[in-house]
């Protein structure tokens, strides 16, 4: 019989700390963390995202020896929670989970209160989003070239998205123009009512966007190709990559750990350090392999070099969308 | 018979002593969050959700739906005492509840909310665990039009909820629609009416809207009028609902009981919704619709039956489809995903101890809340004993902590107290703020399925006429419209032929 562990209660008790008292001054490098460390997930609790960072938090807090407290900040495609951040002292205690979305998508559609290239400190990226073109599995098209040669002749399928302008919704867009084919978008709150709409049969297909895999292993779903990756999925070897097809592909947004700019060296090599080891742990390993999100870790200069590719692949692309900023 | 083992199985799961214990856990933490106004049940489960990366996903279940459904019961509390919701789902509880304490008669509203709460939980359970497959292929076929049509049915509806003047009932709910537009237009990608705010950017949080709507106003009224204070220490009555009240909240409870479950099923609404609904069905079958308002127990028996029922609906398409219709219950759904547990059409068959344990535990939760809640009820009640002067800035910091707690934003405080200015001119002038609510709920799903459902049928509104769920909507309400209306003219029509005689 397990009760509420010592770390666990101390755990709670931080959690209720920092929510009835302002914080202490901050500490100097050499102690840190000496006080609850606080990760804003710009994603809803419950999300993928947000369950990747809450097995993060916990691995943090046994490594590092202090309370790390998830705060759900999610809207405006995690920008909200990224503004979040950007506004706090680099002190180490604020941290954010976001999708690298919010430097290299969003910032071409919304103005925003930071300046996605220089307001933060990047730490480090842990998995990517996998996305697919994905229909019933009762659904009379086995793969992806059924599936082109039905849409050819019968223009107006409809899909699904988590919301428009997402990586899913913009690779879809790709893989219609490339094809020649059209498409009635429908765009949703999230991951999970796309794919409920599929479920209901309102839509043709779902551009799914990570949840929908838990639906191909109950063998309701079936992918016909994947996107937003350069490789097939392992764990369905048969299902082709968007790029496969002769396609262009939107790259792949990655899970990043991003902090307000200026941090201190010294902060910032105990949290990369740390974040590194939790992730390539087997509870961290489990938990993603049980989500099914591909682990893929990048370091500072990885992730810097990259997400200027993305923002600049972005920046051209909705442009000749006519997406405008407002 | 099938049932009754299912339910064999599931009580051998539950009444193990870690899943006990857990399951009083959840539903004690849901009882208190539910008491405190800001921090919701959402809050709670995120917070103890990397608690049950350690514990098996049937115990982990049990504790966090523990707190999902524990948090309707404690969610009255505030309503019924201070005219505060604790939670979204109370909000309508405040109406007739509150009446209820200010006169004297605090504990029946309590006691009701605590049995109905428990009745209908009950019979919820049962409800899931008899018909959840069959239910569920209904609730997916409700999709954008479906939606649409069944917003547009609540929005009528809301007339009902109109105490004094319809006009003024009608502008309420209009600018709750504006309020709910303001955010992000999933449609676009683009912010709407938001300013430069981000904080806007997510729409208009539901917890300062309904805590500065009802709460804040409430002591911003009483502030005025302090001196007079003889309504609650004079006549504090029976603890409990006499036999009276039992009879009249009986149908009460059990529609509530229906309307929650069925409106709990379908993906996107959730238990505040529910919870309108049934007042608003309350007051058009109630003799004396003019009464609700004023402190009649159906209007809160009703209610906090349905939102107690809506939760146990709210595990049907979680747990047979692994669909989450509302951000409680995704966390749920990520909680068993942690474990490599996909809820779905296969659930039952690959982890029967788990269904049918998460299911029984819901019976032994529901048992467990009772004990706890009843005995609170003379404590609640005498607190109302406290001085004004002390109790108002009390309330004050209760919401204003209440306020930010829930997304730790100023912009949420300033947000509750600029609508508790506006409820107190609005009650000054009397307008009431229950339509501006619930239009301000319903608006978000009403824009999305409305422009969805246009996109699906490529531009024609014919969509919402051939699909028999859409059309069964709205004829329905176009005949409760004709209805309304009906009274309306004859007392015209015989107002105006007596002008003519006399």
């Amino acid at each position: 019989m397990r009760l509420l562990s010592y770390s666990k209660m101390s755990f709670v008790a931080g959690f209720l700390l920092v929510f009835l008292a302002p914080f202490p001054p901050s500490a100097s490098c050499q102690t840190y963390p000496d006080k609850p460390i606080n990760i804003y997930c710009g994603f809803a609790a419950g999300a993928t995202t947000d369950l990747t960072a809450r097995g993060l938090a916990n691995g943090l807090e046994k490594l590092l020896g202090v309370p790390v407290v998830v705060e759900n900040k999610a809207g405006g495609g995690a920008t909200v929670a990224a503004g979040l951040v950007a506004s706090k002292k680099p002190d180490g205690y604020t941290l954010g989970v976001v999708s690298t979305g919010v430097i290299s998508v969003r910032p071409h559609l919304l103005k925003l209160a930071y300046d996605p290239l220089k307001d933060f400190t990047l730490i480090c990226q842990y998995a990517r989003y996998i996305g697919a073109v994905t229909v019933l599995k009762d659904s009379p098209f086995k793969n992806i070239e059924e599936f082109i040669a039905h849409a050819k002749v019968n223009p107006g399928l409809s899909y699904a998205s988590p919301g428009m302008y997402t990586q899913q919704h913009l690779a879809t867009e790709l893989f219609r123009q490339c094809k020649g084919l059209d498409f009635k978008h429908v765009p949703t709150k999230g991951g999970a009512e796309a794919n409920t709409q599929l479920l209901g049969k309102h839509v043709n297909f779902v551009a799914g966007a990570g949840q929908h895999i838990q639906y191909v292993k109950q063998g309701v779903f079936r992918m016909l190709a994947v996107f937003n990756t350069d490789k097939r999925d392992p764990n369905y070897p048969d299902v082709p990559t968007i790029k496969e097809l002769g396609c262009q592909d939107a790259p792949a947004l990655g899970y990043i750990v991003v902090g307000p700019k200026g941090l201190p060296e010294a902060i910032y090599k105990k949290l990369s350090e740390a974040i590194k080891k939790v992730t390539e742990g087997p509870d961290f390993q489990k938990l993603l392999s049980h989500l099914e999100i591909p682990y893929d870790y990048k370091d500072r200069a990885q992730l810097e070099k990259d997400v200027l590719v993305e923002y600049e692949f972005y920046k051209t692309f909705l442009e000749k969308m006519g997406a405008k900023k407002e | 018979m099938d049932f009754f083992a299912n339910l064999l199985t599931g009580l051998s799961v539950a009444i193990e002593p870690t899943n006990l214990i857990y399951c009083f856990i959840g539903v004690f933490v849901g009882t208190l969050v539910g008491v405190l106004p800001g921090i919701g049940p959402v809050g709670a489960m995120a917070i103890l959700l990397p608690l049950t990366f350690g514990l098996p996903p049937t115990t982990s279940i049990i504790m966090l739906a523990g707190i999902y459904y524990g948090a309707m019961y404690g969610g009255s509390t505030t309503s019924i005492l201070v005219n505060i919701p604790g939670e979204a789902a109370s909000v309508v509880t405040c109406l007739d509840g509150y009446q209820m304490a200010r006169q004297g008669r605090a504990g029946p509203a309590l006691g009701i909310s605590a049995f109905g709460s428990f009745i209908a939980g009950t019979l919820g359970i049962i409800g899931l665990q008899a018909i959840a497959p069959p239910l569920v292929s209904v609730a997916l076929r409700f999709g954008p039009p479906e939606y649409c049509s069944l917003v547009i049915l609540g929005l009528v509806v809301l007339s009902y909820l109109a105490q004094k003047s319809m006009p003024k009932a009608l502008m309420m709910a209009a600018l709750g629609v504006l309020l709910g537009t303001i955010g992000l237009d999933t449609m676009t990608g683009r912010p709407r009416f938001a300013f430069g705010i981000p904080e806007l950017l997510d729409g208009v949080g539901l917890v300062p809207l309904a805590m500065g709507l009802f709460g804040i106003s409430e002591v911003f009224i009483n502030v005025e009028q302090a001196v007079r204070r003889e309504i609650y220490d004079t006549k504090l009555k029976n603890l409990l609902p006499t036999f009276k009240d039992w009879m009249d909240s009986k149908w009460a409870i059990l529609r509530g009981t229906v309307i929650g479950f069925f409106i709990g099923a379908l993906p996107g609404p959730g238990t505040s919704v529910a919870s309108f609904v049934s007042y608003a069905v309350e007051k058009r079958v109630s003799k004396n619709p003019e009464k609700f308002g004023t402190g009649v127990i159906e209007g809160v028996a009703g209610p906090e039956s349905a939102n107690n029922a809506a939760t146990a609906g709210a595990m049907v398409p979680l747990l047979t489809m692994g669909i989450p219709g509302s951000v409680a219950v995704a966390i749920l759904l990520g909680a068993l995903m942690i474990h490599g547990i996909t809820p779905g059409p296969m659930l039952v068959k690959q982890h029967p101890g788990l269904f049918w344990g998460v299911i029984a535990s819901m019976y032994l939760g529901n048992i467990m809340l009772l004990v706890i809640n009843l005995p609170l009820i003379g404590m609640w009640v005498r607190l109302l004993r406290i001085p004004y002067a002390i109790f108002f800035p009390l309330i004050l910091m209760v919401c204003l902590i209440g306020a930010y707690a829930f997304n730790r934003s100023t912009v949420d405080v300033g947000l509750m107290l600029f609508f508790g200015v506006l409820g107190y001119l609005m009650r000054k002038f009397e307008y009431e703020p229950a339509p501006l609510v619930l239009a301000f709920v319903l608006t978000p799903i009403l824009d999305d399925a409305l422009r969805q459902s246009l996109i699906l049928s490529g531009g024609s509104f014919t969509i919402f006429v051939l699909r028999p769920i859409s059309s069964g909507c709205l004829i329905i309400a176009v005949l409760l419209l004709i209805t309304s209306a009906f009274p309306y003219f004859r007392k015209k029509g015989a107002k105006g032929a007596a002008e003519l005689n006399g």
